[in-house]
């Protein structure tokens, strides 16, 4: 596509400048190719800001923000993620290191290309932090390719963590049986008793 | 009648004909048979997980309550068509009563179309009037009815060997053995003995008679989940060489009884993995709560979501759901979208959602156990996990159907019973393939290592109820 787009840009040109060489009246202005359009994203909260939740959050740590968020590619071009990177407080943290795919995946009932957001097309996923600690903000940023060769890094808006509340911490509940009773004395009823 | 009439009634007849043939192919895709001290369903030896449903014949939403007890991952059901809380099959003289015959045959309609297997438990105690010899009537006119369903075990008298008016002789045990065989010799039979008698005792009855299953009610000290409880029962048992069935372990609760350690799916839990991990072929969950449907909810559902424990949080337990944490501590293995494309361990415990949720059930049945094979699903239960070609390449979750490719042995060092957060690996089937979190974590994951290391060593934690010991 991007190729037969020169070739076209090309022979306008040579048309252009014969044209030229044969008139004498004033030049037409020279038609230029408009650049090629770039990736565009609109990224949309569920809720913001993201109120805290004591539970749903991770299977290990129930507490945390988080909510959906829907990334939408409106330019119509696609566009391939690179890198992800996830900032609390405005800071890359470390422990949200994750990839683009392992937090993006289909809109439910929408087409979806695994590694890539095709042109007017969108990625979902749930963000935030689990956790127990106190943070303010969360933003995650995703850094690509389009279709048309351009690098672009996507920010998205700043998602308001709420306010926690106090006292809220992990809790961490191990499987375990409790003591065992007494040995029972008597384990089957010969009472006549019809026992299921 | 009009061409649209004509249009829709053959639309109908269409309709009614696909019905027929889903039907027919649903009918014929559960078969119970025995491979020598296994039972097999479809050919396939399978550790059978059964539910006690003994009230079966009086439940309002048979319906219903099949499709739960199948969605919650039970293989089967135990009930007791003669029981007194319900409509009762036979008349004293072993006739058979016509209502209750159709009503048993629709509870049976229903188990097979949602593949489970029925333990069809007589108890001539429960029909006034009806001896030993009539009971022999009944159950062989009960032969003859249920001839075409080929997913049944007949069991021929509860707990025969307690001398009260549940007894049966041996004789007797063995004359309608016979008769069963010489009407339908396909039909698998038994008669369970109670621990009035040890399991020797058991053993030597099943064998003298050569009756098919060693079923068993085993003893219930406090200690009765026991891995060394377990194996010394079913070691027993298992001299006849045929399926030991655990029909009837420690019951939930009891009217009359204050039985130990049984307010836990702990116990359960553990007692059912001891079980096969033993040897058993089938083991049932023994709850009293679908005994007598007269006055209490109607659905089984709510029976069962009465109990918090141990009977709801024992019957979530089967559908096993897992994560898996890579050996670095931090990442967790990640379908990534929930299902339909990679899979990376780069997933940390601070990120929300649940995509590296998975779900994980042994090919065999029953609990998982070291060695077992096993499929894995994504969370949005739609695709399972792939060894693309077999192995030597990354792992995907992109199939929607279980084959070699999404078979994994799944190994722990030493063996046994796989337990929260055990460390454990997976092979891709048969092969020499392990998975591996590329790094230790962080990275992608693939099923190309030779050798079992700390990148092929993954620990697995279960989201749904499970035993920690």
């Amino acid at each position: 596509m991007t190729t037969s787009v020169c070739r076209v840009a090309l022979a306008v040109n040579v048309l252009l400048l014969c044209a030229c060489g044969k008139s004498s009246t004033s030049p037409t202005p020279a038609v230029t190719q408009p650049p090629p359009a770039t990736s565009t994203f609109t990224t949309t909260f569920e809720q913001n800001p993201a109120p805290f939740r004591s539970t749903g959050c991770s299977f290990s740590t129930p507490q945390g923000w988080y909510t959906a968020v829907r990334l939408q590619e409106t330019a119509g071009v696609s566009f391939t993620p690179a890198t992800l990177t996830q900032k609390l407080d405005g800071n890359t943290v470390s422990f949200l290191a994750e990839s683009f795919g392992s937090r993006f995946g289909a809109c439910a009932g929408a087409a979806f290309t695994s590694g890539v957001i095709l042109a007017n097309g969108a990625v979902c996923g749930t963000v935030g932090v689990c956790t127990a600690n106190a943070y303010t903000t969360y933003q995650f940023s995703i850094t690509g390719t389009d279709a048309n060769g351009h690098t672009i890094t996507v920010d998205s808006p700043v998602l308001q963590l709420g306010a926690r509340p106090a006292g809220q911490s992990i809790l961490l509940t191990p499987s375990s049986l409790p003591s065992r009773p007494p040995q029972a004395s008597s384990q089957i009823d010969a009472s006549g008793r019809i026992r299921p | 009648m009009s061409r649209a009439a004509g249009v829709r009634a053959v639309a109908d007849r269409v309709v009614v004909l696909c019905i027929v043939l889903l039907s027919a192919t649903a009918a014929q895709a559960q078969k119970l048979t025995i491979q020598g001290d296994r039972f097999a369903v479809d050919g396939t030896p399978r550790f059978l997980t059964i539910i006690t449903y003994f009230g079966g014949m009086g439940a309002p939403n048979v319906i219903a309550d099949l499709h739960l007890i199948r969605s919650l991952g039970f293989d089967g059901i135990r009930i007791w068509p003669n029981l007194d809380t319900g409509p009762q099959l036979m008349n004293g003289d072993g006739s058979l009563r016509p209502d209750e015959l159709k009503r048993l045959l629709f509870i049976l309609d229903q188990a097979k179309q949602e593949h489970l297997v029925v333990d069809v438990t007589f108890t001539y105690e429960h029909i006034a009037g009806m001896t030993p010899s009539t009971a022999r009537v009944g159950i062989l006119a009960a032969t003859n009815a249920l001839r075409s369903y080929d997913n049944l075990l007949f069991d021929i008298q509860n707990e025969r060997n307690v001398t009260d008016r549940r007894f049966m002789s041996g004789a007797d045990v063995g004359r309608i053995f016979e008769g069963i065989k010489a009407i339908d010799p396909s039909r698998i039979a038994f008669a369970d003995n109670a621990p009035v008698d040890p399991p020797e005792y058991a053993a030597q009855f099943a064998r003298s008679l050569g009756l098919d299953v060693t079923a068993y009610h085993e003893p219930r000290p406090a200690n009765w989940y026991e891995l060394g409880v377990t194996q010394a029962v079913i070691r027993a048992l298992k001299t006849t060489g045929r399926p030991v069935y655990m029909q009837e372990p420690m019951a939930t609760r009891d009217t009359f009884f204050r039985y130990p350690s049984n307010d836990k799916a702990e116990y359960f839990l553990q007692a059912i993995a001891n079980s096969k991990l033993s040897g058993a072929a089938a083991w049932c969950f023994h709850t009293e709560v679908a005994v007598d449907f007269r006055g209490g909810p109607p659905f089984l559902e709510d029976l069962l979501r009465a109990y918090p424990e141990p009977e709801w949080a024992f019957v979530n337990s089967l559908n096993a759901r897992i994560v898996l944490r890579a050996s670095n501590g931090t990442h967790y293995v990640v379908a990534e979208g929930g299902g339909g494309s990679g899979v990376r361990a780069d997933r940390t415990a601070a990120g929300p959602g649940g995509w590296e949720v998975l779900g994980v059930s042994a090919l065999s049945g029953g609990p998982l156990i070291s060695g077992d094979r096993v499929a894995l699903t994504a969370s949005n239960g739609t695709y399972y996990l792939q060894a693309v070609n077999g192995g030597g390449g990354p792992l995907r979750a992109a199939s929607q159907s279980v084959g070699a490719w999404e078979t994994f042995t799944i190994e722990k060092p030493g063996g046994g019973i796989i337990h929260h957060g055990d460390a454990i690996s997976l092979r891709a089937g048969d092969s020499s393939w392990y998975v591996v979190a590329e790094g230790g974590g962080g990275g992608g994951v693939n099923v190309n290592s030779a050798s079992r290391g700390a990148w092929e060593t993954f620990t697995i934690l279960f989201v749904t109820p499970h035993s920690a010991q």
